[in-house]
């Protein structure tokens, strides 16, 4: 065969693969992937800016619409880097308050994923299942908060409704049918053959390069890189009840699969610990009151779904915060893709792709545009542009 | 069945096994990181604002060296790096989270308005690249030795003095 | 085999060439659809669906990618869809009529069979995309995996049946004898035939060349509007031309192994069930990389197709040919 020529497979701005917009430019000879590019830049809406025109009460509520996925990790964030800046502790309610919609939330990411992950593969049937399973999580979620998603539960110095008495025996009985399905889940995907064949040894990321691209949360513990923020620097209630942290060294996809498989069965654990205390806790405050705004700066950080949510707030005594930093796990994460696709085949680096459980929306949140109300482009100009970029992009072959 | 991992060993610090971490209360590896930073770099102004956050203000040039000393000798995670327009400059927070003992030690250099240059940590790893492009096109920080310079976050043909970020001041 | 020429324009088009074959070709869709949506825990599309589908694509507009040859990007389809049309008359009628088929049919149907990927790699490369080009390639790949198995199943019952050539006559030898399912050679020769067609249609986990999530629809990525919507209804065409194909080669046709005429209407059910345990296999598994589909066929089916063959081959060669071997 004649020597293969490099060809570019754009897998994005708008691809299946992707429920939001992004454009990874695979560089292929053959089916073999040479080299990975990746632009970001669709989904930026400037987060951080908006926040600094925010009050600290409101911030909150800002960054829960960062991402609908992990819509409680950046309100955990948020809330515990204001805190920090303002030297506030919370009391121990609103401590397990929070751990438990943390973990709900984490269990219902990671079977969001196994869904999509099954669906990135073509298995359709586990993207439903796993779907199904989903729902008496948000179905919790809805009865602690109020919400099936963005709940809206934090606020600085604590939360905003309480988890009474009367609501845990009956959340224990969800938790431990969802305990059950968890399981079977676990095994079904585990035990697959076509599974094993399809995802083992593919798209390896080593502890080197994991360290190097300085990744987190289940793609770095897939690779043996012992991060979780939850252990590292105790906040919440995570340092007062037993569980485990999930680190597997194989650092390929069926890895990152198991890790977040199990880091569910882990999150049960959590909920039903942090509830049995709960009970046993005194009716009492949910709520340190926030008296000033805070003076100094403060970092906050929380092991979302996907790896450490890191926010950083600069106080200056007015109500409103002078710089407000957002890092999303993804925006460290999707970077080392770089490395693991390479050598792979096109197929391989769909699933590859899509294992680091990315979030564009998360990634891109810094600055704000102003475009002062002008309309920039017409209709037509549009088009133009589109074709245009196209063209420039490489679709042609 | 998959084996869940039992008592994974984690650099010495801790064994999970009792799920109680240590961490949070072990002063020694504290004092033992403290002395560490403040003998490599004694010039640096170290804040400790809160016992896991420590705020250490250095000299530009020295950034590459110190950001090494936390990277590759501390063992130190890159968070992430915060650049901010203040009335004195550009600052840029670098965040090194040490999660041996989960504690945040954060890099602060101060660049001027007229000239903003600071050396480039690629060559530490390529996982600085994305954050100093972001900075590169947001505040207009030049990084030495910073290869791709393209716009990450910004469409491509937005103007290349266009720095949204940047405040106005006086 | 005298037939008008009014006659075989009417078996062609509407019964039960290709009228016949798309209504119920699209109600096999529908099957498809309703049987994974059960099996997910969803409650599936109405009845008329697909034909909605199918009426909806009509009415669109039809892009042509730049550079693209117009005369194979609007003929690959047409051919498809008309040599599918003529694969199902043949099939058929040699079902239904064994005395109006005429001797070979069985290499034509080999051959329309292998010319419906050929029309779509055809389609593909015409479409001038890198993606639609790595989707004929893998099409490509996956029909030089399957293709010798194939061969090596329908070498098998032609053996057992000791040299028939004839669609027709292979029915009449099952309904003599007994299907060839219900032998050894013949059941290993059912399932990688089976694992062929499965295969063919591009059916999870062989549904590499379309790949959505990994390529985007691969060989039809750049094909919209009415051209999308022929490729469509081939696909729904072929949807009952497999199932009546394996029928009528392992199963012994829409004949049901009891007295009385009545009984033989439930004889359509039986590519109905061959369609839902291929749905069954679509729905419980991940789609297989192109270098493992090809390993997997050139080892375990090939294997398959191999010892069904040869096991024919020993049954038909004793003193009197030994049925169930």
């Amino acid at each position: 065969m004649a020597e293969l020529e490099p060809r570019v497979i754009p897998i994005g701005p708008f691809h299946p693969l992707q429920e939001e917009a992004e454009y990874f430019k695979l560089t292929v000879e053959g089916e073999k992937v040479i080299h990975l590019d990746i632009q970001l830049g669709y989904m930026h809406r400037g987060h951080g800016k908006i926040c600094e025109g925010k009050t600290y009460d409101q911030i909150p509520f800002v960054v829960e619409r960062i991402c609908g996925i992990c819509s409680t990790s950046h309100p955990f964030a948020c809330v515990q880097a204001i805190e920090d800046a303002a030297n506030i502790e919370i009391p121990p309610r609103a401590a397990y308050i929070r751990s438990i919609v943390g973990e709900l939330e984490r269990i219902h990411s990671h079977l969001l994923w196994l869904g999509l992950a099954g669906h990135f593969l073509g298995y359709n049937t586990v993207w439903m299942w796993a779907w199904k399973y989903r729902e008496p999580v948000l179905e919790m979620c809805e009865v602690i908060t109020g919400n099936r998603n963005h709940y809206a539960m934090f606020k600085p110095g604590g939360v905003r409704r309480d988890i009474e008495e009367g609501m845990i025996p009956p959340l224990l009985q969800v938790l431990d049918k969802l305990d059950k399905k968890l399981w079977m889940l676990t095994k079904a995907v585990l035990d697959d053959p076509v599974l094993h064949a399809r995802l083992e040894g593919v798209g390896i990321l080593t502890k080197e390069k994991a360290i190097e691209y300085s990744t987190e949360g289940p793609t770095g513990r897939a690779s043996g890189v012992a991060i979780d923020v939850r252990k590292d620097d105790p906040h919440a209630a995570y340092d007062w009840i037993e569980w485990e942290e999930i680190v597997l060294t194989e650092g390929d996809v069926f890895a990152k699969a198991k890790v977040r498989l199990l880091e569910c069965l882990e999150s049960t654990k959590i909920i039903r610990q942090c509830l049995e205390k709960l009970k046993g806790l005194p009716e009492g405050d949910i709520d340190a009151k926030m008296t000033d705004p805070p003076d100094d700066e403060g970092v906050g950080r929380y092991e979302a779904p996907r790896g450490e949510v890191f926010h950083y707030v600069k106080g200056n005594g007015s109500m409103y915060p002078e710089r407000y930093k957002i890092r999303a796990p993804s925006y460290m994460n999707i970077k080392s893709n770089e490395v693991a696709v390479l050598g792979g085949s096109v197929a391989d680096a769909a699933i590859t792709l899509a294992a680091v459980d990315p979030c564009y929306c998360c990634t891109e949140r810094i600055a704000a545009f102003d475009t002062k109300g002008k309309l920039l482009h017409t209709w037509d100009d549009l088009v133009r542009l589109s074709r245009e970029k196209t063209a420039k992009m490489g679709g042609g072959s | 069945m998959t084996d869940i991992p039992q008592n994974l060993e984690k650099d010495g610090a801790y064994t999970g096994d009792t799920g109680f971490s240590p961490k949070r209360d072990s002063d020694v590896e504290f004092k033992k990181v403290e002395k560490q930073c403040l003998e490599f770099y004694p010039k640096g102004e170290l804040t400790k604002l809160r016992k896991r956050r420590w705020y250490w203000e250095i000299e530009t040039k020295d950034i590459i060296n110190v950001a090494d000393f936390c990277f590759n000798k501390l063992g130190c995670r890159f968070s992430i790096a915060s650049g901010t327009d203040t009335p004195r400059g550009f600052t840029i927070l670098y965040h090194f989270s040490l999660d041996r003992i989960g504690l945040i030690i954060n890099i602060r250099v101060t660049l001027p308005h007229d000239n903003p240059e600071v050396d480039s940590l690629t060559s530490l790893g390529r996982g600085f690249e994305w954050i100093e492009r972001e900075m590169l096109e947001l505040l207009g920080i030049k990084f030495k030795g910073l290869d791709d310079t393209r716009h990450l976050l910004l469409p491509e043909d937005s103007p290349p003095d266009y720095h949204p970020l940047r405040r106005p001041h006086g | 085999m005298n037939l008008s020429a009014g006659w075989i324009i009417f078996y062609l088009l509407v019964f039960p060439g290709f009228l016949f074959t798309t209504v119920v070709g699209l109600v096999y869709v529908w099957v498809d659809r309703k049987v994974t949506a059960r099996v997910q825990f969803r409650v599936g599309p109405p009845f008329l669906q697909p034909f909605f589908d199918f009426f909806k694509l009509l009415g669109k507009d039809t892009f042509v990618p730049e550079g693209a040859p117009r005369s194979i990007f609007f003929g690959a389809p047409i051919l498809g869809l008309a040599s599918v049309s003529i694969l199902s008359t043949v099939l058929l009628v040699s079902n239904f009529f064994p005395s109006q088929a005429f001797g070979g049919d069985l290499i034509v149907v080999l051959y329309l069979f292998a010319f419906i990927p050929i029309i779509l790699i055809m389609g593909a490369s015409a479409s001038s995309n890198p993606i639609s080009a790595l989707g004929g390639s893998r099409e490509m790949t996956l029909y030089l995996a399957y293709e010798l198995p194939l061969l090596f199943a329908l070498a098998t019952i032609i053996v057992k049946s000791g040299g028939q050539l004839k669609i027709g006559d292979l029915l009449n030898w099952q309904w003599a004898n007994r299907p060839f399912l219900y032998s050894v050679s013949g059941a290993f020769a059912f399932v990688s035939a089976f694992l062929c067609i499965q295969a063919k249609m591009g059916f999870v986990p062989f549904d590499i060349a379309e790949a959505e999530t990994e390529i985007m629809g691969g060989i039809v990525i750049e094909h919209s509007g009415p051209v999308l919507g022929v490729l469509k209804l081939t696909k729904a065409m072929l949807y009952f031309v497999v199932s009546i194909f394996l029928t009528i080669f392992f199963w012994g046709g829409f004949r049901m192994p009891v007295k009385g005429e009545w009984w033989h209407i439930f004889g359509w059910l039986k590519p109905i069930a061959i369609l839902v345990l291929m749905v069954l296999i679509k729905n419980t598994n991940p789609r297989l990389r192109v270098d493992q589909a090809l390993r997997f066929f050139w080892s375990i089916v090939l294997a398959l197709s191999v010892i069904g063959f040869i096991l024919a081959a020993v049954a038909r060669s004793a003193q009197t040919p030994i049925l169930w071997l």
